[in-house]
């Protein structure tokens, strides 16, 4: 049910968009995508390579305008200052400094979304102590794992607690150990009523969402909770049942 | 060592260089492009020198002498073209005023001194702010002189007896140089110390920005910057104050040296409002053109686009007056044209703020410019 917020804004879907579509001269990457996430919700995007989830998320951050319609994301149009206060942004890239340290460059962002003083100090704090950083915090990324840069970017996209956090495939080349730890912190986030849209191809971390999103080609070809998803195809394993799902569509 | 792997190699080298269109437009137009321009520069034949005679009193009877050598010396290349200066205009104000390059005055004794044997004197007046020039000018004019006055007639005193005029010595006038402006220069490296800092800064800036925010491209932090609450302008503006401190450090250690260790002029505040609008101007012309590029490489590619012709024709080294008239409005294009042209007038010819605001305010015009191109490209290929 929508809500009116301080701001004025419409409010109760994290994101919704109607007839959303995306192009590049003739090819269509997003065509017709019709989305309604709530908030307060672990989201998984699902689908293979290619099939448009970082175009989405591109345009639900405002870096790529739409072909043809609608986005809203919290009530508000994408792209506008207090929409991007609003959202953490974890990109398929590690997207780190890597000449600073672990701290600096979760500081950093930090003070780009406004925090200052022991309030970001907190913050800092508080992003390092969720990806099980803090004893690194002093590190320079390049002398980091992958796996601990990964965490970086996390806490990066963290700090400034967002109502909205989107990873786009925040656990490849991640180790199993390493993604179990990833998705406890993902699980905390929505805990305390934040919303989050994880998109993945491993489709064993499907479960662990709220809901989900198959994509492909540019348009979801099912939606729901993970045991309604299999219920509904009698398979045993996501990937089983998005393969059917996959197969419907042909 | 297989020569199957060795060629394997040097057949991808070719086939990825094949596909970078730019690389292999800027191998060969680059170089093209470069050398007309320096055929251009180096093969600029140097007009004649204006030369202006002031005219007084009993010296109007050396004049036409003077003008028929200074037009028509023995040598094409020491010739000067002869102009003539509104009555009543003193020989600084006509050079102040550009009307003439140099003023040749007789000395106030002059016909007395040739009368009486003494050596006379010539005064000739120079705008002086390039110490090659002036050294040209001169050169030319103390080879005219003697021819000048070599079996003129000489103005004999009433008393003067038989033999008389062959005993009065027929040496040639002492030449005394008065410039305008670098009475103090005294070498011609003077000419360059004060301007070479602003080449340095818009140089370095320029690559600094171009690659660092090529690597924020490349990285994605650009992304993640653009998805946070930073406007462009932000971004922009966060990079001129980032860079702005170092460039003008780097600058404060060249002028130093060029002061201190070589004994140069410097521009004071004008020297430092161009270095600051040209670092502006370097600092978003670098962004912009990290929108073109996809690694290193491609920025260092730009240099001989963006850096190279300005080196060439902002008059560091030519001046811009010498150009041909196609290659005058070309220079004037360039923003490190005006800030070479408003710090030599402060540092050389001893201007101030006044009078070098409109070269300062061309530079600025350059920033806004660049600032918008920058502010434009930043979404670009992210």
């Amino acid at each position: 049910m929508a809500q009116v917020d301080r701001g004025g804004a419409c409010v109760g879907f994290a994101i919704e968009t109607k007839g959303l579509f995306k192009s590049y001269g003739a090819r269509n990457v997003l065509s017709g995508l019709d989305l309604a996430i709530e908030e307060g919700t672990a989201y998984g995007l699902i689908g293979p390579n290619g099939a448009g989830k970082t175009t989405l998320y591109r345009i639900l951050v405002g870096l790529l305008p739409v072909t043809s319609g609608e986005v809203r994301v919290l009530g508000r149009r994408p792209g506008g200052i207090e929409a991007r206060s609003f959202i953490g942004y974890m990109t398929q890239a590690e997207a780190l400094y890597v000449d600073l340290t672990v701290e600096e460059n979760i500081r950093f962002f930090g003070r780009l979304y406004g925090l200052s003083g022991q309030g970001l100090s907190d913050a800092v704090a508080a992003a390092l102590g969720l990806v099980q950083l803090s004893d690194r915090a002093s590190s320079r990324v390049d002398a980091l794992s992958g796996g601990m840069r990964r965490r970086t970017s996390l806490a990066c996209a963290v700090v400034h607690k967002p109502r909205l956090l989107l990873l786009d495939e925040p656990t490849v080349g991640v180790d199993p150990e390493l993604r179990g730890q990833f998705w406890d912190a993902f699980r905390k986030w929505t805990q305390d009523g934040s919303s989050l849209v994880v998109s993945t191809h491993h489709m064993e971390e499907a479960g662990r969402c709220d809901r989900l999103g198959l994509l492909r080609d540019g348009r979801l070809i099912a939606e729901g909770a993970p045991a309604a998803l299999l219920a509904e195809t009698g398979a045993a394993t996501m990937e089983e049942a998005f393969l059917a799902f996959a197969g419907r569509q042909k | 060592m297989s020569l199957g792997r060795i060629l394997a190699i040097a057949a991808r080298l070719m086939k990825q260089l094949s596909r970078d269109r730019r690389a292999i437009a800027l191998v060969f137009l680059a170089p093209l492009m470069v050398m007309t321009l320096l055929a251009v520069l180096l093969g600029l034949e140097e007009s004649p020198p204006r030369i202006a005679i002031q005219v007084s009193g009993l010296v109007s009877i050396y004049v036409d002498r003077f003008e028929e050598v200074l037009e028509n010396p023995e040598e094409e290349d020491d010739r000067f073209e002869v102009v003539y200066l509104p009555d009543g205009m003193s020989a600084r104000e006509a050079i102040a005023a550009d009307l003439a390059d140099a003023v040749m005055v007789f000395s106030p004794t002059f016909v007395e001194d040739r009368a009486s044997g003494r050596r006379s004197r010539l005064d000739l007046f120079v705008e002086g702010a390039d110490p090659m020039r002036t050294a040209a000018i001169l050169s030319r004019f103390r080879k005219a002189t003697p021819d000048a006055v070599t079996g003129f007639p000489k103005l004999l005193p009433a008393d003067c007896g038989v033999h008389c005029a062959e005993t009065i010595p027929d040496a040639p006038p002492e030449v005394e140089l008065t410039r305008l402006y670098g009475d103090d220069l005294d070498k011609n490296m003077d000419f360059f110390t004060p301007v070479l800092p602003a080449f340095f800064v818009f140089f370095f800036v320029f690559l600094l920005s171009g690659l660092t925010f090529l690597r924020e491209r490349v990285s994605g932090t650009a992304e993640r910057l653009l998805a946070s609450p930073v406007g462009k302008a932000e971004l922009v503006t966060g990079y001129v104050l980032g860079f702005l401190p170092p460039a003008l450090l780097q600058a404060s250690v060249v002028v130093a040296f060029a002061r201190f260790a070589l004994g140069g002029p410097w521009g004071g505040a004008t020297a430092v409002l161009a270095m600051v609008l040209l670092a502006l101007v370097a600092e978003c012309t670098g962004v912009f053109v990290s929108a073109f590029a996809k690694s290193e490489f491609q920025v260092f590619q730009f240099i001989p686009i963006v850096l190279l012709p300005q080196l060439l024709v902002c008059g560091l080294i030519w001046p811009v007056s010498d150009f041909p008239p196609w290659l005058e409005p070309l220079a004037w294009a360039f923003p490190l044209t005006y800030a070479m042209d408003a710090i030599r007038d402060s540092a050389i010819r001893q201007m101030g703020l006044a009078d070098t605001w409109p070269q300062l305010a061309a530079i600025a015009l350059f920033a806004i410019a660049a600032t918008a191109a920058a502010s434009a490209s930043i979404r670009r290929r992210i």
